[in-house]
Order: structure tokens, then sequence, then C-alpha cells
């Protein structure tokens, strides 16, 4: 039977949810080592052993990742990387009760934001509790909300879908709507970051919760206008108990279906972790806030014919999308790479690049390699070499990149 | 205007024996039939390359229609068609004029097809080979001779193989070997006096019987020539090496040597 795994990174929490087993876990991204000896703990037991004396505390791992840090315990430093390694694997362990994580299928790995440089880290640093490299894939909330949604019953989503996620670090928002096509599904989805958030331990008090209370109500009157919601989730460690959010709730349940989702990131991952393994093509096309909006395509002559060869297709995310293709070039030294949006009030237009510096050679004997990867939801990096043309004419070293925006 | 979208290149070459090279892809091979035709009739539409076409460029239907085509003796020239106009590499038109080209060089002898595959050979710089060539291509041309019994067509082809003498010293001549060259053109004076020989001995060491005004046509053709060459790319980048590090002198100096021996091997 395959193991198909979905984990939510946070700085405050880790959640790590088994698809077949259907078993959620929970902990607080902290991980502690002890003073004397090379133990490791965490969650819980790593406040214990650091409240305790006996252990360093090391908190808010994905922070670190980003700033490149450290951590020193034990005059030994540690890169944010390896702690969160080690803390990946401990989650795993747990989840997976006495199961070595190498007998996952897949990891898919859910982050609030994906960003480039971070991704091969935490790739890396999943990689090291025993799962090959290709079997780890990371998409962003907003990907992982769309895969939960749509993997329920769908009077969730006849209409709009609205998610609020209430966390010590922040409070969003996330809206999604399915549209039915005529050759395919398609989804489109975003999240806001709103700006009202709170700490949520000034729930425990009364004039706390109050404030509170309004806080969220005042966003879901903002959020949910405009718009027929079929239904409302909520999720994230503010919403585990809903009696200091009275008017909140007595608001979005007018006319919807409200849910609380404990863990809605990593069984969303992990519902698309069990897509991925299954290899098939996913029935809706998702255009979510980190999709590629723009359809990039090049003109090409294959056999007799002039067609258009697409090189990264709208709707993927954008952190995955790359392409590779070789062509010969005939009576022309540039490449005019053609991008069209999603949107149709979208503009479709031409991304011309110079091959200057590339040797000048009889028609059609140079080939040249295009590769095109995205660096950012908006930003295509296109790189052009020479491959020459065999031996006949040998590749020279001439290169030429460019940042081309969407 | 366009861009060809190309296969993925073969992981194992086609080594194209006469023109000493090897072959990545369909493209390549479809430029080798196209501008080196007469290097590709002889030996090297054969099984050999019908199974790399099958094996390494994964075009199975080509290979198994040039199988065909070979085992029902049809003439090299269709094959090479064929081949031509499955990989779409050039359009309908250059497609007939190389057709055209190609019946074209059934008009021409033994001797004389030799001929030119040497100066193709030359002009893909592969001079050794090319030299054989025309080696070759004399020792036809002899046949011929002692069996033409008209003086004239006697005398017509005495003329070729003054010329084609020629030829061996040009290729002399690119191999900075100045007294083989000179060797080359007595004997083709030798065979017969001819114009040709005579303005070329001028060029190389300003000896020979020629008028002042053929003397300053040659003068002037070889100081432009010299400017030319001066400022080509190929000598402004050999300038330019020398002005660079002695490290990479030293790596582009292999890199041209090698080349030269490969153009050169054989001899």
């Amino acid at each position: 039977m395959s193991l198909n795994i979905g984990l939510d990174l946070c700085d405050d929490y880790i959640t790590a949810y088994s698809y077949e087993d259907k078993v959620l876990v929970d902990v607080p991204a902290v991980i502690c080592r002890e003073k004397k000896d090379d133990l490791w703990y965490i969650g819980e037991s790593a406040y214990r052993m650091a409240l305790n004396g006996k252990g360093v505390l090391t908190d808010k791992l994905l922070s670190l990742l980003k700033k490149g840090g450290t951590s020193t315990i034990a005059r030994k430093a540690y890169t944010a990387q390896q702690l969160l390694g080690r803390m990946i694997s401990a989650v795993l362990w747990q989840l997976l009760n006495g199961r070595s994580p190498e007998s996952i299928d897949r990891l898919v790995i859910s982050l609030h934001t994906v960003e480039k440089p971070d991704m091969d880290s935490i790739i890396d640093a999943a990689e090291g509790s025993g799962i090959k490299r290709d079997r780890i894939s990371i998409i962003s909330h907003t990907d992982a909300f769309v895969y939960y949604t749509l993997s329920q019953s769908k009077e969730l989503y006849a209409n709009m879908t609205g998610l609020f996620d209430l966390s010590d670090e922040q409070l969003s928002f996330y809206k999604m709507k399915a549209v039915r096509g005529i050759s395919r599904n398609s989804v489109v989805a975003e999240c806001t970051d709103l700006e009202e958030n709170f700490r949520i331990g000034i729930l425990k008090k009364e004039a706390g919760s109050e404030l509170g209370d309004r806080i969220m109500t005042d966003a879901a009157k903002r959020c949910l206008s405009g718009n027929i919601y079929s239904s409302v989730i909520l999720t994230g460690k503010g919403f585990e108990r809903t009696d200091w959010a009275k008017s909140f709730i007595e608001f979005v349940c007018r006319k919807r279906k409200v849910i609380y989702e404990k863990g809605l990131f990593a069984i969303g991952a992990a519902v698309c972790a069990c897509h991925l393994s299954s290899g098939g093509a996913y029935p809706y096309l998702v255009f979510s806030d980190t999709s590629v909006t723009s359809e990039i395509s090049v003109k090409v002559r294959l056999g007799e014919k002039n067609t258009r060869l697409v090189l990264i297709r709208s709707g993927q995310p954008w952190y995955n999308a790359s392409a590779y293709a070789e062509v010969l070039l005939h009576e022309q030294d540039y490449i005019d790479i053609d991008i069209e949006p999603v949107d149709k009030n979208g503009v479709k237009r031409s991304a011309r690049i110079m091959l200057d510096g590339f040797e000048k050679r009889p028609d059609r004997c140079t080939r040249v390699s295009i590769e095109i990867f995205m660096s950012s939801s908006d930003t295509m990096e296109i790189t052009v070499r020479d491959m020459g043309f065999g031996d006949l004419f040998p590749a020279s070293e001439a290169v030429v990149s460019e940042a081309v925006r969407l | 205007m366009s861009l060809i979208l190309c296969r993925k290149m073969a992981s194992m070459p086609f080594n194209h024996s006469k023109l000493n090279t090897r072959l990545w892809s369909e493209q390549e091979l479809c430029y080798c039939i196209y501008n080196y035709p007469l290097l590709c009739m002889e030996d090297f539409l054969d099984d050999s390359l019908f199974d790399w076409i099958e094996t390494e460029l994964r075009l199975r239907e080509m290979a198994s229609a040039l199988r065909r085509m070979k085992r029902s003796g049809e003439a090299i020239e269709n094959l090479m068609l064929y081949i031509l106009q499955e990989s779409n590499y050039y359009d309908v038109s250059e497609v007939m004029s190389f057709g055209s080209r190609v019946m074209e060089l059934r008009r021409y002898s033994k001797a004389e097809l030799v001929r030119m595959e040497g100066q193709l050979l030359f002009k893909a710089e592969k001079y050794a080979v090319a030299f054989e060539k025309l080696k070759e291509s004399i020792r036809l041309t002899d046949q011929q001779i002692r069996k033409q019994a008209d003086p004239a067509d006697q005398r017509v082809l005495i003329e070729k193989k003054a010329s084609v003498l020629c030829d061996m010293a040009v290729i002399r001549l690119r191999m900075n070997d100045e007294a083989g060259a000179l060797e080359l053109l007595t004997q083709s004076e030798l065979v017969c006096k001819n114009k040709r020989s005579i303005r070329m001995r001028y060029l190389i060491n300003g000896q020979g019987e020629l008028s002042d005004s053929e003397k300053e046509e040659l003068d002037l053709l070889k100081k432009q020539a010299v400017l030319r060459a001066r400022s080509s790319q190929e000598y402004l980048e050999l300038e330019k090496l020398f002005e660079s590090d002695s490290i990479r002198i030293l790596k582009e100096s292999r890199t041209i040597l090698s080349r030269w021996k490969n153009n050169y091997r054989k001899m």
C-alpha cells in the first residue's frame, strides 16, 4: 500500500498527516538539544527540557532558514537546515508510529509563502529523513487549500469557498471558486494576508476575547462581501476553541456551511501527495496566487508545418515550472518568446531575445538550447546557449540570459 | 525565418569516414548529403547508416524504407532525395535543385567525379584526403588519355590533367609546402603549357613568363588578398590570442594544431 504524507511547515507549528492512516500529528516547531548529551527533543518535550535548564531550545526554524542563520548549541554550530531536518525526521517518526520515513512514497510540504531559494534547503532537510529527493514536493498553502476542498463533498464548493487561518503568526483569508469548463474544470484561488492579526494568547482573557471577536467579525464582513460563499472553513490554532468568537461565528454561519479543520494544509498536502503518486492528470486546472498566469510558447517549424511549442503552461505552480527545447536557427538571429495571459483582458506580447555574440554560421547550422524557469510568480529566466552543429560546426561558449516579467 | 524544432541528438554518432567527421543528428546527415553529395555516394548509404537512423535517431520508418529501396536496386540519388524530403531540413525548392544537381553528375566521367570529390574534400578542409583523391583523378585521366584515339579529345584530357596538377599545388600551398607546390606546377607545365600554372608560379615566387599588365594585375590581386586576410575574423582572433595569457595561448594552440592534424591526416 502506498504511503502519502502531507507536512505543513510554519514557524510555530509543524503538522503532519498520513493520507492512508488518517492520522494527524501537530507539534510546536521547537527543537531542543540536551546540554550534555547528543539527545534531541521536539515540541512539548523540548519546552520541558529547556524549562528545566537541561537543554538549549531553538524555535522559528523557517525564519532562521530564510536568513541562512545558525544556532550554536554546546559549542557546535547547527545550520537551520540541519535543525529543520532533525525536526522533520522526528515528526515523521512520530506520525508513522515506528515505521521508517524511508517507507514514504510521496511527501508534500506546504508553506505559507514559497520562495525559490528556500525550496532546495527545505527539500534537503526533508531528504535527511531518508526519503528520496524525487519523492518530495513543495506546494503553497493556497494550493493545499484547493486540494483539500476539492477532496470534500461538492456542496462545500458549489459556490465560493472561504478559509480563515488564524495562528500566532498571522491571520490569512483564502478563497476559491471551481469553474466548470468545456474541456476541463478549473479552480481560481487566492490568499490575502490580513493586516489585522493578534496574538492568540489574548483570547484567554475576556477583554482579549472581545477584541479578537470584533477583529474577526470586521475581517469576515470585509472578506465575504460581494460574493456568495457556500462554505467557510476555519483552521489554525486560534480556532481550536470558538467560544471567544460568538459574533464572528454568528456572522459566518448565516446561509453558509462552516467547518473547523485542524491541520487543513497538511491534509491538503497529503491529498496532493496521493494525486502525485497516482501519476494521472489532475482533473482541475488550478489558478492560484502561485500559478503561472500566462502561457509561454515559441513558434517553431515541425516537419513541414509551423506550430506553437508550449514551453510553460498556465496554471502550473511557478516554482515547479521549467522548460527545455532545442531548435535550429533559420534565417534569424533571435528567439521570440510569446507570452499569452490567461486573463482575457491581458495583452498577448512577445519577448525578443537577441543572440548577440553568437557565431555567424551557414543558415540552419546553429543549434541552440532554450531553457526557461520561473524565478517568481511573475518573472521568467530565459537562457539560450549555442550548441553548434555537431562536429561540423563545434559549439562556442556563447550564452544569452534574460529575466522577463510576464 | 523560423526556428526548426529538433529531436534529441543521437547518443552514439555516425562516423562519416570521407569527411572524417561524426554525425549526431538527422539535420547534420542532411547537411552532408546536400553539400557533399559526391562524398555520400559510394558505400555511405549502407546498412550501418540505416541501423544508426533506426536506433539512434529513432526513425524506424525511414530506416525501413531506405533498406527496401536499396534492396530493390534503386539509384543512390533516390535514397539521398528520400532522406532530404522526409527530414524537412531543406524546403521543397532546395530538394528539387539538389535532385537536378545530382542528376547532372551522371554526365561526368569517373575521373571528373573523383576530381570533384577531391575539390569538395578541399572545401571541407580535409586536405590530405583531397590530395589523394586528386592523385587518383590523375591516374584515371591517364587511363582515359591512353584509350582516347582522337587527338582533339586527347588534348582536352591533357589540359584537364594539367589543371588537376594545379589543384594539387593549391592543396600543397594550403599546407604551407611551397616547394611541393612549385614541383607540381612544374609537372603541370610539363604536361602542357597552361596559363594557370604560370600565374600561380608568379604569385608564389615572382617568376614566370607574363606580360607587365598581367604581372600588375596579379600583384594587385595578391595585395588585396593579403589585406582581406589581415582584416578577416580568423586573423584578428589570432592576433588577439597573442595578447592573452600564456595558458590561453597554449590551450588555443593545441586546438589549432589538433584541427590541422585532423585535416592533414592520412598524408
